[in-house]
C-alpha cells in the first residue's frame, strides 16, 4: 500500500497545527514563505569543561523540505517563538536531522 | 571588606582585585570583571550578566624547609563572554587578553610578578606570580557564549605556626 499520500497530509496537517508563518532566506537565495514547527528547547550548559558556565537554551525548528530544499548553514529565518516578540530574526547555526518530508536545523538569533 | 588574614587570602583578594579592572570602560575588550566569583563554579542563567568570571583554586604543592612552607597554589580564571555567532575566534582571544593583561599589568604599564600585599611585603614571593595553561573553549552548536581559562600559580611563603602568614 502506497502510504506516500497520507504522509503528506500528515506533514501538511503538522506544519499547520504546530507551525508559525516564517520567511526562510538560505544564502544568495530568494526569501521561501512556508511555515516551521518550533521543537521544544533543550537547556545545555556551556562552554563544556568550564567552572564558569552558562544554562542556555538550545533551540531548534522543523522546516519542511518540499518547499525548503536546502538549509545551508548561515540561513536566516524571519520568525517569532510562540509567544514571543523578539528575536524576530534567527541563523541557521547547525543541521540536527535531516527526516524524508523536513530538516531539523539548531538556530541561534541574530544579534 | 575585612584585611586579609594570611598570605592565600591577600594574594586572592589582589587577583579579584585586579581582574576588576576588565570593563570596556576601562578600556578592555569585555566587562567581564564586573561579575567576578571566587571559590564557586557559577552556573548563569539567561537573565544573568552576560559576561563573568570565576577564580578556581586548585591544591597547592609546598616544600617544607626547616619553619618556613613554601606553598604553589594554582589559581584558574574561567571566563564566560557572549559571541556573535561568525566570531567565536575574536571573542575568545579578547577575553584571554584581557585576563592577561588585568593580571599581569600594573596601570603604569610595568609588568608585576608578585600578588598582593600583607604587612608591608608582597603576599607572594616577589616573583611568586606564574603562569600556566590558557584553555580556549569553544563555542558549541546552538549556542552564543565562549570561554577561556588562564591559569596562574602564587608561590608564597608561610612560617609554620604562623596561620597562614
Amino acid at each position: 500500500m502506497d502510504l506516500g499520500g497520507l504522509r503528506a497530509l500528515v506533514r501538511d496537517l503538522n506544519f499547520q497545527a504546530h507551525g508559525v508563518p516564517a520567511t526562510v532566506i538560505p544564502p544568495d537565495e530568494e526569501p521561501i514563505q512556508t511555515r516551521v514547527v518550533w521543537l521544544t528547547p533543550s537547556t545545555e550548559i556551556v562552554p563544556a569543561g568550564s567552572d564558569a558556565r552558562r544554562a542556555e537554551a538550545r533551540r531548534t525548528m522543523g522546516i519542511r523540505r518540499d518547499e525548503v530544499p536546502a538549509v545551508p548553514r548561515g540561513t536566516l529565518v524571519d520568525v517569532t517563538e510562540h509567544g514571543q516578540t523578539a528575536p524576530d530574526e534567527w541563523r541557521v547555526d547547525a543541521m540536527e536531522k535531516v527526516e524524508a518530508d523536513h530538516f531539523r536545523v539548531v538556530v541561534v538569533p541574530v544579534s | 571588606m575585612p584585611l586579609p588574614t594570611s598570605r592565600r587570602q591577600a594574594a586572592l583578594e589582589d587577583l579579584r582585585n585586579r581582574l576588576a579592572f576588565i570593563t570596556v570602560a576601562k578600556g578592555y575588550n569585555t566587562d567581564a570583571g564586573r561579575h567576578i566569583f571566587l571559590g564557586e563554579a557559577p552556573r548563569w542563567g539567561p537573565d544573568d550578566p552576560p559576561a563573568g568570571l570565576a577564580i578556581a583554586i586548585g591544591d597547592d604543592s609546598v616544600q617544607v624547609q626547616g619553619g618556613i612552607i613554601t606553598a604553589s597554589i594554582p589559581l584558574q580564571v574561567w571566563a564566560v563572554v557572549p559571541v556573535a555567532a561568525a566570531e567565536p575566534l575574536v571573542a575568545i582571544e579578547a577575553i584571554i587578553a584581557d585576563i592577561k593583561e588585568a593580571v599581569e599589568i600594573e596601570r603604569d604599564g610595568s609588568v608585576d610578578r608578585a600578588l598582593g600585599v600583607l604587612e608591608g611585603s608582597t603576599a607572594t614571593e616577589p616573583r611568586g606570580l606564574a603562569r600556566g595553561i590558557t584553555r580556549a573553549l569553544r563555542r558549541e552548536e546552538g549556542s552564543e557564549y565562549v570561554g577561556a581559562a588562564v591559569e596562574y600559580v602564587a608561590t608564597l611563603q608561610e612560617q609554620w605556626g604562623g596561620g597562614g602568614r
